[in-house]
């Protein structure tokens, strides 16, 4: 008769019932080697949880806790049917101090008001949130062109603007996904890009008030980000490329220079 | 539903990060692994089912992180890094009674040397006092591995108290 060990642990930790536990009681009598094993099992009933509770261990940053709360305002996806006129606040203690907007759906409705600010938080905003992405984020997704189609109409309706997916092929780019986030209350469109390594790339757009703005260029967290305006919508572009090679990759989307990669949703 | 993940997300910081720091072993990874664990999260807010409980999802995504991406390149720095500089999680001073905070030191130094798959069951199991069922859930294993597992683990730990001579000293059962 085989005891093996699982059975001996639940033996000595009482969660046998009676018959299994006579049949551990006989084997143990005649097996020299599963008694040492219980002796070694009994030795183990040990005060684990009040061990670890003695570990003194770094409390938890403010700035995780500031980071994670931008991490989920960027993830709320606004709701384009509820009254919006609630004030938002960038998780980041540093922005924070600087910026306070307030987006409100029925002013977005009239081709958007954002409060005009003399840097662009939704730029760190963002690059905060894809420097997060690697490449087990979206290595599985693969949107439909339905799906991307519908995604683009919800976000053309709440924007009033009609976007594309740019077939970012021809530059090592493959289309994973396609998603409507939110920056406070008003919609972000996310496509993410995978290349063929290194971490996602990812193109959001976000419906703004003021026309244009020339590309400009940073580097945050690590990433390659481009930043422009054009027509009401502010783009960025986050890259895990160099910012020569992700500055000539925006500028070409930004002029238009890749076609579609499905038909533009009326 | 996703509200809800929204809303409870900032009250469960606390036990992710005790856990990263449990898991990581160093405060610089313990940061990246629930910055990445609530992106994820957020990222498939629609795979978390109601009625499942939100911190074991959290906790089988932090584990799969850990294990899948950071573990590989935390092993790749200590490469060239002292082991000391990984190593954040301290034994507090002892401020009671010297024996029982001797035997923890020893409980804690026994789990810290078991091998990864065994060391992450006993934090399930022994310190965040999961279930068998939920921690074959959150770590993506049959529940039978899970048993096999905790049975080696605590034989291993078990031997070297009797070894050690230090199981007379325990205290309290844990």
């Amino acid at each position: 008769m085989t005891i093996d060990e699982t059975t001996l642990r639940a033996f000595v930790d009482g969660e046998l019932d009676t018959q299994q536990r006579e049949r551990v009681e006989t084997a143990l009598a005649h097996n020299a080697e599963l008694r040492a094993k219980v002796a070694a099992l009994r030795a183990s009933c040990l005060p684990y949880r009040s061990a670890y509770d003695a570990v003194a261990m770094p409390t938890m940053p403010t700035a995780l806790e500031q980071r994670v709360a931008s991490l989920i305002s960027v993830a709320n996806t606004p709701s384009s049917a509820s009254p919006m006129n609630r004030r938002w606040f960038i998780g980041s203690a540093a922005l924070a101090a600087s910026f306070a907007l307030g987006i409100g759906a029925s002013t977005l409705l009239r081709s958007t008001e954002v409060t005009a600010v003399a840097q662009t938080p939704w730029v760190d905003a963002i690059a905060t949130y894809q420097a997060l992405y690697v490449r087990a984020t979206v290595d599985q997704a693969a949107d439909s062109q339905a799906r991307a189609q519908q995604v683009l109409a919800e976000f053309g309706a709440s924007s009033r603007a009609a976007i594309s997916v740019p077939d970012l092929q021809s530059a090592g780019l493959a289309f994973k996904r396609i998603q409507r986030l939110g920056f406070g209350d008003a919609p972000l469109l996310q496509i993410v890009y995978l290349p063929a390594d290194g971490k996602p790339a990812a193109l959001c757009v976000l419906p703004i008030q003021k026309g244009n703005a020339p590309l400009r260029m940073q580097h945050i967290e690590g990433l390659a980000v481009a930043a422009w305006q054009k027509d009401g919508l502010a783009y960025v572009l986050t890259a895990d490329m160099t910012q020569s090679k992700a500055e000539a990759l925006a500028r070409r989307i930004s002029e238009g220079g890749f076609a579609p990669l499905y038909p533009r949703a009326s | 539903m996703s509200d809800t993940l929204q809303q409870q997300l900032p009250q469960l910081l606390p036990r992710l990060w005790r856990f990263a720091l449990r898991l990581t072993r160093n405060a610089a990874d313990a940061e990246d692994l629930v910055q990445r664990t609530c992106v994820r999260a957020l990222e498939r807010r629609s795979q978390w089912q109601i009625g499942t409980v939100l911190l074991s999802w959290l906790f089988s995504i932090m584990q799969s992180i850990w294990l899948n991406e950071l573990r590989t390149l935390q092993r790749r720095r200590e490469g060239s890094i002292s082991d000391s500089e990984f190593d954040d999680l301290e034994f507090a001073a002892s401020n009671g009674d010297p024996e029982h905070h001797f035997l923890c030191r020893q409980v804690f130094e026994a789990v810290e040397s078991l091998p990864e798959a065994q060391r992450s069951v006993m934090l399930l199991v022994a310190v965040e006092g999961f279930g068998y069922q939920e921690t074959a859930e959150i770590l993506g294993i049959p529940i039978g591995t899970v048993m096999s597992r905790l049975a080696r683990a605590r034989l291993t730990v078990g031997e070297r108290f009797i070894g050690a001579g230090v199981a007379a000293k325990k205290g309290a059962q844990g």
